[in-house]
């Protein structure tokens, strides 16, 4: 059999090899000075699980050092008073508390006497509290206590010799004298139903049972009698009954020294032949009471000890006391006036510490879900007949054992038996039928077809969805984009002074290289021909003339501007200037002055009026177009708009002859042919542009919506040439002009040329590169 | 004296800016802030005296005025600046809106009734009996082939074939080729046009500068 030490804190065997109490998980060897004394409680080799049923067996000692002060001035006021009078309890649980009381006081009186390496908890004597822990030997196959704590070994199938005293005496004193009464036949009676169907050669079961030692019939059954009663506690019967509301003990735990339950000790009460080792107390040690519960008993207990007989004492009598309790001589040791202790042995037992309740504590066995080869294990008979060899399981697998065999049934089938027919014939019945609800759920999976029911429309769609998909993923490999190559500085230096010498010597000659053109485009003969035939309308024709030029292309139109507008001067026309540019107002002040300086009987600041800067562009365009007073507020000069074209008899956009437009913009002149050209549709609208705002304007020549056009350097010698005025082509910049045109020409060819070229032989400007 | 310490400023100025042959160099960034700085105080002066101060402040004084005139413009110019404040700047969102609104308005109008309609009208009437121009109907029909085929260019929707490359059908392919040819005289004409320009402005720019160191010599 294995070593095992007693926890000092709740008294619970363990193995010696553990280092702390497998249920509380307190230090077993405080002071590990000398390792675990072998015990040899029981020669049978039991399992792990079976030998923690030794639970109920030991119960440790406290020493009188380890009690505490009050508990020690509790001790001895109760030493000083009589023990003679009754205990009388208060409350029923003290009462049936009581009588055990007095017969271990009595007990523990008579092991006084008897102080032959008594390890009962009651030897108590005043002098020495303790005398028993004393110097004294531990017997041999004792179970090892625990230093702080000490230790009874009653167990069952013991040598004789190892008995205590006082139950080899109550033995002998059967054996001696035996009782009239008729033995019960252990297995059929007293042995618990559940237990005694047990077979004796369990088909299926663990080795661990099949391995229990052969052992003489009524030890055997006493001791898994024992081991059933610790079954009936699914807790843990040490914490359960502690853990109750009422601070009582449970029904089903059995404290110490108490009334065992009528219902779990019918067997055991009603048959006075039994052997020592049935009449062996009930699991005690594992209903140990707690401190608190302890502490409260022997307040009482110390608190009723008066002249009063006891009162309320249930009926325990010597016929309904077990046999050993009856062979105590408790009359006898009272009467001898031997004063018993005051303290109950089990306060005795209270560990110095508070004891750690184990929580996850795994029980050996849970009530009501025994299994059912245990639910048959063998009956007496057959147990002994089995007698199968003691099995020697690894440690790992023992400990694994109660895990896997107490909890085999699983939490559905509770459940299952909590179910309550609904309907038939068995409604109201519970746990009837639990199979069929699932029988009558299973139905066969249905059968899906795997292929697509598509038709070729959809499968078509299909395809060009992947080839969406696949041509977004697909790589695209990119165009390799070749070096821009710009030009070096000295080429771009080179081709400047190349043109600006050109240039240079054009001006200088002031011979163009070619005749002057002779041939007029059609919009510039309907300018010219507009102009010199304003007169003809109106006497002092009235011309709006909008000027929307930036100053950097003021030159090129300067020259047919400036004489568009000395042939209208000289024409008495009414001049309004006006711009969307805010640069552009000095630049129309610029134009006219020039021109009126070849017109001196021209009064420009009587006969023009510069409106000055129109906000808005298109915006304020279409607003002029409709309103002229309103959207002008001031002229340039700062004086009344409205005051000022009313001295010049304009009202509205249609009192204009025409409208000439200086531009350098096509998109200018676009805002101004469709928001004022609409509006002014009867009368000339002549436009005199850059040359880069032309191909913008000829298309609305083409289609009347601009009744004449010059452009850049070109239109103003055409003009000039159209109105014979002498002096006026300015034959230098035209000299200039046709060669710088030409020069440019060339090099545009000359640099194709060599794009072509490069584009024809790229291997071989590679290679010469590497 | 000041015409011609004026004129020496342009002389300075037009080398500055034609010192860009060389590259980038200080003197024509001077030259070309300058422009920028005197371009933008211009402008505010501008600003201030023609806008601001005829339509915003002079109307207060005026008996004469409406107050439909005096109290619209100030509304809208305090709710645009409340732009410069993150609290309030969506108060600053109703006379953008109302700029934004009345300016689309007026510019689709105007592109409706004085650029489509007049450009549908010619194109018509290039085809007209009664066309009296040079061009005749020959070139109603080039003008109107180029203006179809162009138009087919920027046409870039064309239907997905499962296993084929997306592409056009074949006819649009061609004319989109054609049209791409049109485009490219028109581009070439408008280059043409901006070298014209710019080559008119440098002769320009140069005869200014033989003119002026004429004025120097003896």
């Amino acid at each position: 059999m294995m070593d095992t030490v007693i926890c000092p804190q709740c008294g619970s065997v363990n193995p010696s090899e553990n280092e702390r109490c497998q249920w509380c998980l307190a230090p077993l060897h405080p002071d590990q000075e000398s390792g675990p004394v072998p015990s040899e409680t029981s020669p049978i080799d039991l399992p792990d699980w079976l030998k923690e049923a030794d639970v109920v067996l030991t119960r440790p000692e406290s020493t009188e050092e380890e009690l505490p002060d009050w508990l020690l001035a509790l001790r001895q006021a109760g030493e000083s008073s009589s023990l003679e009078e009754p205990i009388r309890p208060e409350s029923e649980a003290e009462g049936f508390l009581a009588p055990d009381l007095e017969k271990i006081l009595s007990l523990g009186v008579e092991r006084e006497e008897t102080p032959a390496e008594s390890s009962s908890p009651l030897e108590q004597s005043e002098s020495e509290p303790f005398p028993a822990r004393k110097g004294q030997s531990q017997p041999k196959g004792e179970t090892t206590l625990a230093p702080t704590a000490s230790s009874e070994v009653v167990s069952t199938g013991q040598p004789e010799d190892e008995l205590p005293d006082w139950l080899r005496a109550l033995q002998e004193e059967e054996e001696g004298s035996p009782t009239t009464e008729t033995p019960i036949e252990i297995g059929e009676e007293t042995t618990p139903q559940f237990f005694a169907d047990v077979p004796s050669e369990v088909e299926g079961g663990p080795e661990w049972i099949t391995g229990l030692p052969s052992a003489s019939t009524e030890d055997k059954g006493f001791e898994i009698s024992e081991a059933a009663l610790e079954v009936q506690e699914p807790e843990t019967s040490a914490t359960n009954w502690a853990e109750s509301p009422e601070g009582e003990p449970s029904s089903t735990v059995i404290p110490p020294f108490t009334e065992i339950p009528e219902d779990l000790t019918a067997w055991y009460e009603g048959e006075p032949t039994f052997t020592p080792e049935e009449q062996t107390p009930p699991p005690t040690m594992s209903s140990q009471p707690t401190a608190e519960d302890a502490l409260s008993m022997a307040l009482s207990s110390a608190e009723e000890e008066g002249d009063e007989p006891p009162l309320g004492i249930p009926p325990f009598n010597e016929e309904e006391y077990a046999a050993w309790l009856d062979q105590l001589n408790l009359e006898e040791t009272l009467t001898e006036g031997e004063v018993p202790p005051t303290t109950p042995a089990f306060i005795e037992e209270v560990p110095t510490e508070t004891t750690l309740i184990p929580e996850e504590v795994v029980p050996p066995f849970i009530e009501g879900e025994l299994p059912q080869w245990l639910a048959e294990s063998p009956t007496d008979e057959s147990v002994e007949a089995t007698a199968a060899p003691t099995a020697e399981l690894p440690e790992w697998l023992e400990a694994m054992r109660p895990v896997e065999a107490v909890a085999p049934i699983p939490a559905q089938e509770s459940e299952e038996d909590t179910r309550i027919e609904t309907s038939g014939p068995l409604a109201g019945y519970q746990g009837v039928l639990p199979g069929e609800p699932e029988a009558l759920r299973y139905s066969r999976p249905p059968v899906h077809a795997v292929r697509l029911n598509v038709s070729e429309k959809q499968r078509a769609y299909v395809a060009l969805l992947e080839s969406l998909v696949s041509a977004e993923s697909t790589p695209i490999s990119l165009r390799v984009q070749k070096p821009v190559s710009t030009t070096s500085p000295v080429l771009r230096l080179a081709v400047t002074i190349l043109l600006l010498v050109i240039l240079l010597l054009g001006l200088i000659s002031g011979a163009p290289i070619s005749p002057l053109p002779s041939l007029f485009p059609a919009e510039a003969v309907t300018f010219a021909t507009t102009i010199n035939t304003l007169a003809s309308t109106h006497p002092a024709p009235r011309v709006l003339v909008g000027v929307e030029v930036d100053a950097g292309f003021l030159p090129e139109i300067r020259t047919a501007s400036v004489n568009v507008l000395v042939d209208l001067m000289r024409q008495n026309a009414r001049l309004v200037f006006i711009t969307t540019q805010s640069n552009a107002s000095v630049l129309a002040l610029t134009l006219a002055q020039q021109a009126a300086q070849q017109v001196p009987e021209y009064v420009l600041s009587e006969q023009s009026l510069n409106l000055g800067y129109l906000a808005g562009e298109a915006t304020g365009l279409a607003a002029f177009a409709r309103q002229p007073q309103l959207a002008v507020t001031t002229t340039l000069d700062g004086q009344m708009a409205s005051n000022a074209l009313s001295l010049l008899g304009i009202t509205g956009l249609q009192d204009f002859d025409a409208i000439l437009l200086v531009t350098d913009s096509g998109e200018r002149a676009r805002a101004w042919l469709e928001q004022v050209r609409p509006l002014f549709s009867e009368r000339p609208l002549l436009v005199i542009t850059s040359a880069q705002a032309a191909p913008y304007l000829t298309p609305y020549v083409q289609s009347g919506q601009v009744n004449g056009l010059i452009s850049g350097l070109v239109g103003s010698m055409t003009y000039t040439r159209l109105t014979q005025k002498v002096g006026g082509e300015n034959l230098s910049l035209w000299s200039a002009y046709q060669m710088g045109i030409l020069t440019i020409a060339l090099l545009i060819l000359l640099g194709g040329l060599t794009g072509t070229l490069q584009a024809i032989f790229p291997a071989s400007k590679t290679t010469s590169r590497r | 004296m000041s015409d011609a310490l004026w004129t020496l400023v342009a002389f300075l100025l037009t080398l500055a800016v034609l010192s860009y042959a060389i590259g980038d160099n200080p003197l024509f960034r001077i030259a070309i802030y300058t422009f920028v700085g005197v371009s933008a105080g211009y402008l505010a002066v501008v600003l201030i005296n023609h806008i601001l101060i005829p339509k915003l402040i002079a109307p207060l004084s005026n008996p004469n005025a409406s107050w439909g005139i005096i109290v619209i413009p100030w509304v809208l110019s305090l709710l645009l600046l409340t732009r410069l404040m993150p609290r309030l700047s969506f108060l600053g969102s109703l006379p953008l809106a109302f700029l934004v609104g009345v300016g689309a308005a007026v510019i689709i109008n105007g592109a409706l009734f004085g650029t489509l309609f007049g450009q549908v009208r010619a194109a018509g009437l290039s085809f007209s009996p009664l066309q009296q121009k040079s061009i005749g109907w020959m070139g109603g029909v080039i003008l109107l082939f180029g203006t179809i085929t162009t138009l087919l260019y920027f046409q870039f929707t064309a239907r997905r074939v499962p296993g084929k490359s997306i592409s056009r059908p074949p006819w649009v392919e061609v004319a989109a080729k054609i049209g791409q040819a049109f485009i490219a005289i028109t581009l070439g004409a408008f280059f043409a046009g901006v070298i014209q320009t710019s080559l008119t402005v440098l002769i320009t720019r140069l005869d200014f500068i033989l003119q002026f160191l004429n004025t120097l010599l003896p």
